[in-house]
């Protein structure tokens, strides 16, 4: 006997209704479910009833272009909406997995596997039936982290206007999703830069009514070269050596036999100061980074509630006078705002990429958001950004990634 | 109102015979019954395999030492200008069938002769409203052409459906005219309606949607939303 779910409860529209694993077509009003009379059939077609009702009737394809975000994040992300609405109505599902179904997935799966799994089945029986299986293949620390970013994810998500209406797919399952991709990119293993947020230090900054701020309007500014002092030696720079093809310096050889000479380019990449008011310049600090990398362009940024100023502070070896620095940042102002703009002209900087901010970033009006901030570190992945807390930690950087 | 059944109860207003046909439980009776009476008297026959035309018709019934003839629901509508309500009229035997497309004529050639020698004719208010859930192509040429007005019913009577508690109008509006499989009839909302009143919701589902019943309960809390 074929069990079918009331989907014209839902939607005075005809749907289609045919056996399969459990998806939806909202364009064609298609629906494929277990037909079976299980617990867990029924489950996954009132799981699938649910996203007749809240979620939007348009292609997921197309959401996922609109939104910039990957179509795993959204519909994991899209699940846990679901799976909170089942819970507000008083639907309390069974499990669909077992728990040795549960073991084997999270034993396969990398840790965005893992992250996936228990976001898609919070309020699910399987969300538990996830964390048992973690407890026995990761330490607890880890498995504490993972459900700390998962509750985060979820407080996102929950936050936004609108929740269980389509709208709440824009409002809070995207933020949900863009939170996860900075939570958890996709390629971990291979990304260069690491532009960790401390998103915990967000909660509960978001906006009311979830919705966030934009960043603020960002201008480019440089300094007179009249302004703008040498600090160190620029350019290429000769390496005597003891072997090699180019014999230029024969009075060595008694000395210490390094008669050949390789010329070695000098230390470059760009580093950008976040000089809001929670972030102290020192000009010690702004010689020592152009000493350790003279090739290095150097700019800060701060802004007032609107919007701000990129101010290129030192290029080619030469810094901008203490006093011109100074006004420029006075002219600016003492907040972020423009985080995100300037991130995005880091990016298309030449490499290795710094950024020296405590990660506390804002909006207009100097708004903090943790969707900003998820913004962010996604474009310090993207960009391979690195983030440091503290001017002095970035000639400790150059030092160390100098090649020998 | 909606278009569908706002059209109904127009032609049942000036049509002579009306075929109203569609899925089982959506008011098409009701909506016969119901519509536009205009102080006809009514008559109503639900045919079967078995339905004789003598039923229809009318026959001899003994009374006291003699056989008096009884007018049958379709006579009495032809007498007195009522509206004779055919149920199932795609269930009608060969019998009734050959009677009703006699009975069916149109007005200047109608005429029954009665086993008493009478003649009857039929009256100017005469009215004959059918109902079928099957497609009319299933209908026997003959007959089929003595419906000229055909109606297919494709949505729930509003006033059936308003009668239900609102929660379950949308469900209700929509299963009723859903795929025969999924198809739950006007009648049993109205039961389960009646039943959760008194039992609880989870046992009027038991009873009345029986392994479906988890599913409804589902769909209806997810549609109400808390």
């Amino acid at each position: 006997m074929k069990t079918y779910p009331l989907v014209e409860a839902v939607d005075s529209r005809p749907w289609v209704i045919r056996a399969g694993s459990g998806c939806i077509d909202p364009v064609n009003r298609e629906m494929r479910v277990p037909l079976g009379s299980s617990g867990a059939d029924r489950h996954v077609r009132a799981h699938e009833m649910a996203h007749v009702k809240i979620t939007p009737k348009v292609s997921p394809i197309k959401q996922c272009k609109k939104f910039g975000v990957s179509d795993q994040a959204l519909q994991i992300c899209e699940d846990l909406r679901v799976h909170s609405y089942l819970r507000h109505c008083g639907v309390n599902g069974s499990p669909v997995l077992s728990q040795a179904e549960a073991d084997s997935w999270m034993l396969k799966a990398d840790i965005r596997g893992k992250a996936a799994f228990l976001v898609a089945s919070t309020f699910t029986p399987d969300f538990d039936l996830g964390v048992h299986a973690l407890r026995q293949q990761l330490p607890g620390n880890e498995v504490d982290d993972l459900l700390s970013k998962v509750a985060l994810i979820s407080r996102r998500l929950h936050s936004g206007k609108g929740l269980y209406r389509p709208i709440g797919l824009r409002n809070c399952t995207v933020p949900g999703a863009r939170l996860f991709e900075s939570l958890f990119p996709e390629d971990a293993d291979v990304v260069a830069g690491n532009g960790d947020i401390p998103l915990q230090q967000l909660i509960g900054k978001e906006m009311r009514g979830g919705r966030s701020v934009p960043w603020g309007e960002m201008k480019i500014n440089k300094i007179s070269p009249h302004d703008m002092r040498p600090i160190s030696r620029f350019g290429q720079r000769k390496v005597f050596t003891d072997e090699g093809a180019c014999l230029r310096a024969p009075y060595r050889l008694p000395v210490d036999g390094r008669v050949f000479v390789r010329k070695k380019r000098a230390m470059g990449g760009t580093i950008l100061l976040d000089c809001s008011g929670s972030m102290h310049l020192k000009e010690q600090e702004l010689h020592e980074i152009l000493r350790a990398a003279p090739a290095a362009t150097v700019a800060i940024y701060s802004a007032r509630r609107r919007s701000g100023t990129l101010t290129i502070v030192g290029e080619k070896g030469k810094l901008a006078s203490m006093a011109a620095i100074i006004e420029a940042k006075n002219l600016s102002g003492q907040s972020n705002v423009i985080d995100g703009p300037c991130l995005h002209w880091l990016a298309q900087q030449a490499a290795p990429r710094l950024w020296v901010s405590d990660g506390l970033v804002t909006g207009l009006g100097d708004q903090a958001s943790i969707d900003l901030a998820a913004e962010a570190q996604n474009i310090c992945r993207r960009g391979g950004i690195r983030r440091v807390a503290k001017a002095s930690a970035v000639t400790e950087f150059l030092r160390e990634s100098r090649p020998r | 109102m909606t278009k569908i059944w706002e059209l109904v109860e127009k032609v049942i207003a000036h049509s002579r015979t009306v075929l109203v046909y569609g899925p089982p439980g959506t008011g098409k009776s009701f909506a016969a019954h119901a519509a536009n009476l205009a102080g006809r008297q009514l008559f109503s026959v639900t045919l079967t395999e078995e339905t004789p035309a003598a039923e229809l018709r009318g026959h001899f019934v003994p009374q006291g030492s003699q056989f008096v003839w009884q007018d049958g629901p379709a006579l009495k509508a032809w007498r007195f200008g009522g509206r004779l309500v055919l149920n199932e009229i795609d269930h009608a035997s060969g019998d009734a069938l050959s009677f009703l497309l006699n009975c069916l004529d149109s007005q200047e050639t109608a005429c029954l002769t009665l086993p008493t020698g009478e003649m009857v004719k039929p009256h100017p208010q005469f009215q004959a409203v059918a109902t079928q859930n099957g497609k009319p192509e299933d209908l026997p040429e003959a007959l089929l052409d003595r419906f000229p007005a055909r109606i297919e019913i494709n949505e729930a009577h509003p006033d059936g459906i308003k009668s239900l508690p609102v929660d379950l109008q949308q469900a209700a509006a929509g299963s009723v005219v859903a795929d025969p499989a999924r198809r739950i009839t006007l009648r049993a909302w109205k039961c389960f309606a009646d039943l959760r009143d008194k039992i609880g919701a989870e046992a009027a589902a038991m009873a009345v949607f029986n392994s479906r019943a988890g599913d409804i309960l589902d769909g209806l809390k997810i549609a109400k939303g808390a």
